[in-house]
């Protein structure tokens, strides 16, 4: 057959039915949507992060960087100009800082830098020969970060880096037409010498930037190494992107699936849409082979209906996805910008579209080809002549169904014992069995159904009961799209919640081990990480009320391709690690160890990096090298990339230095800690650029926090369900208009208008209740393996508990308000004109 | 041309028991015949049509076109003689809903490979002569039963075939119509040298007919063409309302 006669036929088809094509239409374009969205949300923090280490580095392709915020000697910068083969060594200063103005305060990276840099001839390094940043006190900030702070050119910001805050002025704005899509990211330049003052390093750098001439990189890399290996991680300059592209993958990872779950589940919405339209096909399939259309025309009729279907939709969802990266999943997850400069860039690479796109396209293909099962039968005309009689092939519930589903359904309970690596292919199996089990639930239920109607005697039950069991298609493809619908949710939000749970738990733990904290103010330093000296201390002693006062350290290490949380409570710490953080290792042991100093616990994740166990000894790349044994295993806190807990000492001098990053007061019994704030402030005074919190305080501060790096699983399991009432509408409504002869014949057997419209309702509810109890119950069931999954894959800490009420509400929310949506055109369609009856199907 | 020997077909009904359609039938059919096919409803008429289209193969017995045995012949070349050798109404006519009257007279010519444009051209006339060139442009769900028949009848002989069989296709019209429909299929019987079968209960279609055979529980018996009259049954209405299918 010609192509315009496909077209043709296909424009007809569509035309006749726009409703069901829509509908398979909208749950494909929701799929292709939401793994695009996450796709682009990924692949910006990293890309970002990307963009401005390329901005900054330019021509050098090394990087010499120190290992601990107290950077390096700035002699090393003349040993390695001139070392052989170096052509340029530029000293950086790099520093986490918070910039305020009258209108708001941001996080920032304060970069030093001075004409050595510049001749690196980065995008971003061009800015430090503007005229400003050649006076000696002045810094610069791209366009968006003086707009938030509110400080015009000429005007006076606040920087603050540890404790004491100082006042720059703005000598450059930088705009899009100077630093391009670098714009976006949160930095402020500073000339060298003005940033090591305010910064409190004179006469240290953060890091060197290196560039080789043609040729000599490698025996530059090799001698930078034997200068300076054991003080200084000495690297390609692009490190600090491999960085957050591996403390977002975790994260990635878990949100990848999620957005792949909801994808499946929405692709399976667009499969059931098309089942509605299944029988109508296959009726116009078989009417063209009984004509003389041979296969090779029917397989490319189908997968010409497939690639239209699959096109249109998933260009759709490329735009819905779009639009979403855009205004839903723009926020850049704030916890990562305490370790890493991210900005607000958003990137689409290539990969993204073609994964989206192609997935549609590709799960669009094999669901419509649903009626090319009539061509592979063995009689192959029978089944072709069976469609004409019948209004549609009743789907009767195989053996081979039954068989299949308990099968896949045991299999997916044997993984978590067996197999806990393959928890994901568990999950599929689970959904699997789950689809292939809903027939025969689905019959054995109505069965049960028609047994109770007998003995109400109520014939508007005993007509929704022989219509569900005369159009099995089309009651199994809602039963099916209510299960997906309570499936996806339940496992989806109930992993969220257990996954929200144990971060919670964590930051309870964290906070409580003090009355009242006292650290570095800025949203970036929530984890306690920026050090200062502890002179306020001593001022602490005369407050009444306070039992204690303990030094906290904290900071981020880099370990292998990982920036690591560190975590060093004071030695009098009672638990310094909680049971719940153990992955492996005695819980009390392991306190008692890391009290008494010499011992270290770290996430999993890292022990399996250095291929290390409870009791073995492990050397930390801190700027003084230290060696230490591993006393457990922990989970990674809640921060993607891993931590690591030692006590407040043994940190000191592993850095090297007795800065602190939180002061921890206890207080008496009986003093309440917001009472004791205020003393604590006045005895601080003003200006010190601390911030006082009770634990409470702090540990809102992490939830919320947490909260923020969970946002997108909200999200996406919120568009599910969004989804999901859009396709059991659509789906309710399609098959309730579809239905109208059927009820005008049984007007015409004297039902009234409203004994008609109660039988729909009726139906609906009966089929719906049937197909999201079994959703509830295998959700469950998801729920659990995805948050194992979860727990073992991104190391974050988890507390299962089976969302037992997520599953009911979800299960009454979904079922009650389909059956309300099915209410209005059911309304509709019980008016329908006797004479609806004589017409053909 | 169409030679069946003693062709059966059995089914299982859905309570187990199998029922013979069509039992032992054998039957030639020559160029230019018009035979008519009588029988009470479930007598295995409408399989025995089956059978001869080579749509569903017999258990028992061979159907054979030209001397080729149907059952033997490729899956490709079986769906060449349906697209080019024969042309069937169904009793249900089997009309795609969304398009229009000339559109679903026109499939089979699209399916052969024609633009629609020609496909149309070609069929135009066949609309006018069984009296629906009016309604050519009216949607298929919107056509009475009357004019479905007449369209399904127009996209049975669309394509120029050979043999020609008919399933009822006159059971909705008022007489004077379906005389007017036997007419012309008989005339084109004539002027194309082709074989056509039709089952029907209109007693006046064995006057038009070359022959008539009476179909009785699967059994082939002949019928005086005088006797037409008391081997026909009041027709049946299609598509029945409510399911009581005749
Ligand atoms: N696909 C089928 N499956 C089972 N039984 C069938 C099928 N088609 C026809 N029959 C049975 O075969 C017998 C003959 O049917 P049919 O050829 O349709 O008779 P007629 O067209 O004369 O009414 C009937 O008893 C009918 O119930
Ligand atoms: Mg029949």
């Amino acid at each position: 057959m010609r192509l315009r006669n496909l077209l043709f036929l296909y424009s007809r088809r569509v035309l006749t039915h726009p409703l069901q094509e829509l509908l398979a239409v909208l749950g494909i374009a929701v799929g292709v949507a939401l793994v695009f969205a996450v796709q682009v949300a990924n692949t910006s923090v990293a890309g970002s992060v990307s963009q401005l280490v390329h901005g900054v580095s330019g021509a050098a392709s090394l990087q010499v960087a120190a290992r601990g915020p107290e950077g390096l000697d700035d002699g090393v910068v003349g040993t390695i100009a001139r070392l052989p083969g170096v052509r340029i060594a530029a000293p950086v200063i790099e520093v986490r800082a918070t910039v305020s103005g009258p209108r708001g305060a941001r996080g920032v990276t304060v970069l030093g830098g001075d004409r050595r840099l510049v001749s690196l001839n980065g995008p971003l390094l061009k800015q430090f020969a503007l005229p400003g940043l050649r006076l000696p006190q002045a810094i610069a900030l791209p366009q968006p970060v003086a707009h938030a702070i509110g400080v015009p050119i000429g005007g006076e910001a606040t920087i603050a880096t540890g404790a004491e805050p100082v006042r720059a002025p703005v000598l450059g704005v930088l705009g899009r037409d100077q630093i391009g899509s670098l714009v976006a990211s949160p930095i402020v330049l500073a000339p060298l010498d003005y940033a090591q003052r305010f910064a409190d390093l004179r006469g240290r750098v953060s890091s060197v930037l290196v560039e080789a001439a043609p040729g000599a990189e490698a025996s530059v890399r090799a001698s930078l190494v034997r200068l300076l290996g054991d003080r200084a991680n000495v690297g390609s300059s692009d490190r600090e992107a491999q960085l957050v592209r591996q403390a977002t993958s975790p994260n990635n990872q878990s949100t990848a699936l999620f957005a792949a779950i909801s994808g499946v589940v929405g692709l399976l919405f667009a499969f059931n849409a098309m089942l509605l339209t299944v029988p109508e096909r296959r009726r116009f399939i078989a009417a063209l082979r009984t004509e003389g259309l041979g296969d090779g025309t029917v397989v490319r009729l189908v997968l010409f209906d497939g690639l239209v279907l699959g096109v249109v939709a998933s260009l759709v969802g490329l735009v819905l996805g779009d639009q979403l990266s855009r205004h839903v999943f723009h926020a850049t997850p704030g916890y990562l910008s305490f370790a890493f400069p991210i900005g607000g860039q958003r990137i689409v690479d290539w990969q993204s579209v073609a994964i989206a796109f192609g997935g549609g396209v590709l799960a669009t293909l094999v669901a419509a080809l649903r009626p090319l099962s009539d061509l592979a039968s063995r009689r192959p005309l029978d089944s072709a002549l069976r469609t004409e009689d019948r209004e549609e092939d009743a789907t009767i519930p195989s053996r081979w169904a039954l068989g299949g589903g308990l099968l896949l359904t045991a299999a997916a309970a044997a993984i978590p014992l067996f197999a806990p690596g393959a928890m994901i292919v568990g999950i599929a199996l689970l959904v699997g069995g789950m689809l292939l089990l809903t027939p025969r639930l689905l019959a054995a239920a109505l069965a049960v159904a028609d047994v109770l109607a007998r003995r109400v005697r109520s014939a508007v039950l005993l007509v929704s009961l022989g219509e569900l069991r005369s159009s099995t298609t089309r009651s199994l493809a809602l039963a099916v799209t209510g299960a997906l619908a309570v499936f996806g949710s339940v496992a989806v939000e109930g992993s969220h919640l257990d996954l929200q749970r144990g971060l919670d738990r964590d930051a309870h733990h964290l906070n409580a081990q003090a009355d009242i904290w006292i650290a570095p103010a800025g949203d970036d330093n929530t984890l306690a990480t920026t050090p200062f000296r502890p002179t306020v201390a001593a001022r602490l002693s005369s407050v009444p009320g306070i039992a204690a006062v303990r030094d906290y350290r904290g900071g981020f290490l880099d370990v292998g391709d990982r920036r690591v949380w560190v975590l060093a409570p004071p030695r009098a710490d009672p638990t310094p690690v909680f049971a719940s953080q153990v992955v492996d290792g005695d819980v009390a042991t392991a306190q008692r160890r890391l009290r008494a100093g010499g011992w270290v616990a770290v996430s999993q994740a890292i022990a399996s990096d250095l291929h290390v166990r409870v009791g073995d000894p492990v050397t930390l790349p801190t700027a003084v090298p230290t060696r230490l044994r591993v006393a457990a295993v922990l989970t990674n806190l809640g921060w993607t990339s891993g931590a690591i807990v030692l006590n407040a000492t043994d940190y000191a001098h592993a850095w090297g230095s007795d800065a602190v990053s939180a002061i921890q007061v206890l207080l008496d019994p009986g003093t309440a800690a917001a009472a004791a704030v205020p003393r604590v402030r006045a005895a601080i005074g003003p200006g010190s650029g601390l911030l006082v919190q009770t634990a409470a305080e702090r540990e809102a501060r992490f939830r919320t926090l947490s909260r923020q790096g969970l946002d997108r699983l909200t999200q996406i399991s919120t568009l599910l369900l969004v989804a999901a009432a859009l396709a059991l509408a659509a789906a309710m409504g399609g098959v309730v208009w579809s239905r109208r002869p059927r009820l005008a014949t049984l007007k015409l057997s004297g039902f009234s208008d409203g004994a008609v419209w109660r039988a729909l309702v009726v139906e609906s509810a009966i089929v719906l209740g049937i197909g999201c109890s079994i959703g509830a119950v295998f959700g469950l069931c998801g729920q659990f393996m995805l948050t194992r999954w979860l727990q073992r894959s991104t190391g974050f800490p988890t507390s299962y508990s089976a969302a037992g009420w997520l599953a009911l509400a979800t299960f009454v929310g979904v079922s009650f308000v389909a059956v309300m949506i099915a209410a209005l055109p059911g309304w509709i369609a019980a008016r329908v004109p006797l004479t609806t009856s004589f017409q053909q199907d | 041309m169409l030679e069946l020997r003693g062709v059966s077909k059995h089914y299982t009904a859905p309570d187990g028991d199998r029922v013979r359609a069509v039992d032992g039938v054998s039957l030639t059919l020559r160029d230019h015949e018009l035979l008519a096919l009588y029988g009470p409803s479930g007598s295995g008429k409408t399989t025995l049509l089956l059978l001869a289209a080579g749509l569903t193969r017999p258990d028992a017995g061979t159907v054979c076109f030209d001397g080729h045995d149907l059952a033997r012949l490729s899956r490709r070349d079986a769906a060449r003689h349906r697209l080019t050798t024969v042309g069937f109404v169904f009793q249900t006519l089997r009309l795609v809903p969304g398009l229009t009257a000339i559109d679903n007279a026109a499939l089979k010519l699209m399916a052969a490979g024609a633009t629609r444009r020609e496909a149309r051209r070609e069929v135009a006339p066949l609309l006018e002569r069984l009296g629906i060139g009016g309604r050519a442009d009216q949607p298929a769900a919107e056509l009475s039963v009357g004019e479905r028949q007449r369209v399904a009848i127009a996209r049975a002989l669309s394509n120029g075939p050979r043999l020609v069989l008919a399933d009822e296709p006159t059971g909705s019209l008022d007489s004077r119509r379906a005389s007017e429909v036997l007419a012309l299929l008989a005339a084109i019987a004539a002027e194309r040298s082709i074989a056509i079968a039709i089952v029907t209960h209109d007693p006046a279609a064995a006057a038009s007919a070359t022959r008539a055979l009476r179909l009785h529980d699967g059994h082939l018996e002949p019928l005086a063409a005088g006797a037409a009259a008391e081997a026909v049954e009041p027709p049946a209405v299609v598509p029945a309302p409510l399911g009581e299918r005749g």
